[in-house]
């Protein structure tokens, strides 16, 4: 390596980030030809052998380059800076099959040497580089991480994995050197282990109650709100509906709409998995923990939700506030309209506070990962998921 | 020679690491599932109700969905195929023979994904309206689109069993003043049954082990189905519903009670459909 020459990688005049060696050597190889022309020239080029019928099939053996045409690239290499004449004659003839030509096209200055470092060097860079530069573009409130390092424990409620994840994401692909695990459990779980010291940030989707803060010094956060609105199809009628009515519907006592002031036709519930934290909410603060009719169709996320029911016009199911727009027709429950100002307004009551908890005021790599997800930065992750920002 | 010996040894060790991991794939799913068969939770599992806020981690509705859901789609989709497999091999004029078959070998390409999402924008308002009940996402409808997804494979391996018979068979079928359908019906199909049998088995195997298609178009209630209109998950679409839960739920834990019984349903099914074409061919 300590011979510069014609050493594709190291021969690097722009002197910048490594991704220019990279864009160099393939200009170097190609010319200004595009890749479709390379991939044009090595079959034009080889044509006989690739398709050779099948009873010759054999003659596709790798070969070595001819010494004339090998000599002659790296005369080339050497004299010209990489302007290799491709398809030109000087190229090489029918002897030199594919193999070694793209083998060589890869090669050192020493006669056939593959440089199998270079080429795995090369696929690392494209792996590694492309992320990274799409990561450097959008830094900003992720300084606060450099030069940090060391794990970060996350336990809790499941509605706020989402966010963790994707906040998670964001800072340890801007710096790999800081580990942060994330786990369920639930409310009550995430209180319980930040208390305890197992974890470093507790999430809960309530807050922590006078019993739990007597028995640990917890500080909450609220990062964000997330309203469930019920939702049916833009054309059915019935739009206001008592808890009574709803809770009678979910566990599938009433089945008409009708009765409800809709069409003479049955009412279709739709539900989201058990996973959802959507479901959580809406289970407990609007059905009061009620069952759910096992004839419920089930369909995996906000999205398909909303899908659903637009497409179905007796279709009744629910989804985050955020999620609500024209395709599907909201529900005033108890004559409450579940809309974005109302749920922050405290009017809507189907909504809670997404809250992440430490015990004491929080420091070290916990304080940067809250004020994180207060960051602008951060409450955009938080609309993305369709939470409320509380900023 | 030794190249030839060092081949052998590639190929063996890749039938061997396939073989392999199908097993491993199982023996996997079994470790994970034993738990629950220790806590004798194992038969409720299997065969009980689905509800989870009751305490019911059952997956019988899920067993039944998937059987209805791709029994159907095969008995809607086979008729179909061999129909279509006929054409191509028997009936057609060349030109359209080609045609055809080229657009079925493209579509043996299309993502699933996408016959799910046309079906819920054009087959699930037209099954809710005839129907007349539900909500359009029912068994009827996913059987309905599997097939489509299905046939294609089956009408590739109907087509070539087709023209794998013999063709001196075919001409004396001809010379004995056959007519085209008549040497289709009497030779090509019975000769042909191997490659049929084989296409009905692959078609069953994908008809099973789609996900997408279910889990859009079928509703994934999680009651037991009563009729071709009632909403049913399948297994596949159970799965994919419930792996989202935390890992330390006794939900998740019964997903590979549910993985198993995918698993062997699906064996079950592929060992008796190749028993019943091996006995029949004993008997010949």
């Amino acid at each position: 390596m300590g011979d510069p020459g014609p050493n594709v990688i190291l021969n690097n005049p722009g002197g910048g980030m490594p991704v220019d060696d990279l864009l160099y050597l393939v200009r170097g190889l190609f010319g200004d030809r595009t890749l479709g022309d390379a991939a044009r020239f090595v079959e034009e080029s080889f044509a006989d052998h690739v398709y050779r019928p099948m009873h010759r099939r054999r003659s596709l053996r790798c070969r070595r380059p001819c010494k004339k045409h090998n000599d002659r690239f790296f005369q080339y290499i050497e004299q010209k800076k990489y302007d290799f004449p491709i398809g030109h004659p000087d190229s090489f003839c029918g002897s030199c099959t594919l193999q070694s030509t793209v083998l060589m096209l890869f090669c050192k200055k020493k006669k056939g040497d593959v440089m199998k470092r270079e080429l795995t060097w090369i696929w690392f860079l494209i792996i590694l580089l492309v992320p990274a530069m799409a990561v450097t573009a959008t830094a900003g409130s992720l300084d606060a991480f450099k030069d940090q390092s060391g794990g970060l424990k996350i336990s809790g409620g499941t509605a706020h994995i989402p966010v963790m994840k994707a906040a998670a994401k964001k800072i340890m692909t801007a710096n790999p050197q800081i580990r942060i695990s994330i786990a369920g459990g639930g409310s009550g779980v995430g209180i319980k282990q930040v208390g305890e010291g197992l974890v470093d940030i507790g999430n809960s989707g309530r807050k922590p109650s006078e019993n739990e803060l007597q028995k640990y010094p917890l500080k909450m956060h609220r990062w964000a709100i997330d309203g469930v609105g019920v939702v049916v199809h833009p054309d059915n009628p019935a739009k206001r509906l008592t808890t009574d009515q709803l809770k009678a519907i979910f566990a599938g006592k009433a089945t008409n709409w009708k009765a409800l002031g809709g069409p003479d036709k049955s009412i279709n519930v739709y539900t989201r998995d058990a996973a959802s934290g959507t479901r959580a909410v809406f289970w407990k603060k609007a059905l009061a923990k009620g069952d759910i009719t096992a004839t419920a169709h089930f369909v995996p996320s906000n999205g398909a939700m909303k899908t659903a029911v637009s497409q179905d016009p007796y279709a009744i199911g629910y989804v985050s506030v955020g999620h609500i727009d024209a395709s599907v027709a909201p529900v005033a429950l108890d004559g409450v309209v579940p809309s974005l100002e109302n749920v922050k307004q405290g009017r809507y009551k189907v909504a809670r506070g997404l809250y992440s908890n430490t015990k004491g005021d929080p420091h070290g790599l916990a304080k940067k990962f809250i004020d994180y997800l207060y960051s602008d930065d951060g409450q955009q992750l938080v609309a993305q998921k369709g939470f409320i920002p509380v900023k | 020679m030794r190249a030839e010996r060092l081949t052998r040894r590639v190929f063996a060790l890749a039938a061997f690491s396939s073989a392999a991991a199908t097993v491993m794939i199982f023996v996997f799913m079994a470790a994970l599932g034993l738990p629950l068969l220790a806590q004798g939770r194992f038969w409720q599992a299997l065969w009980g109700p689905w509800s989870p806020m009751h305490g019911n981690y059952g997956i019988r509705p899920m067993m039944l969905g998937s059987l209805y859901i791709s029994l159907l789609g095969l008995v809607i989709a086979v008729p179909v195929s061999l129909g279509c497999a006929a054409f191509i091999s028997v009936s057609a004029p060349k030109g359209a023979a080609r045609l055809l078959h080229g657009l079925v070998r493209f579509m043996t390409g299309i993502p699933t994904v996408i016959y799910g999402f046309v079906g819920i924008f054009l087959l699930v308002p037209l099954v809710r309206e005839i129907s007349g009940r539900g909500s359009g996402l029912c068994i009827l409808t996913a059987a309905l689109v599997l097939s489509i997804l299905i046939a294609p494979t089956m009408v590739l391996f109907f087509a070539d069993g087709l023209a794998r018979v013999p063709a001196a068979y075919c001409r004396a079928v001809s010379a004995l003043g056959g007519t085209p359908v008549q040497r289709l019906v009497y030779v090509m199909l019975p000769q042909a049954r191997h490659s049929i049998a084989a296409g009905i088995v692959l078609g069953f195997g994908r008809a099973m082990g789609d996900t997408m298609i279910a889990l859009m178009l079928a509703g994934n209630a999680v009651a037991a189905p009563e009729s071709v209109f009632d909403a049913a998950r399948t297994l596949t679409a159970h799965i994919a519903l419930i792996i989202a839960a935390d890992y330390d739920s006794l939900e998740f834990r019964t997903l590979f009670i549910s993985g198993m019984a995918l698993y062997l349903l699906t064996t079950l099914v592929v060992a008796v459909m190749r028993r019943s074409v091996a006995r029949e061919t004993e008997q010949r």
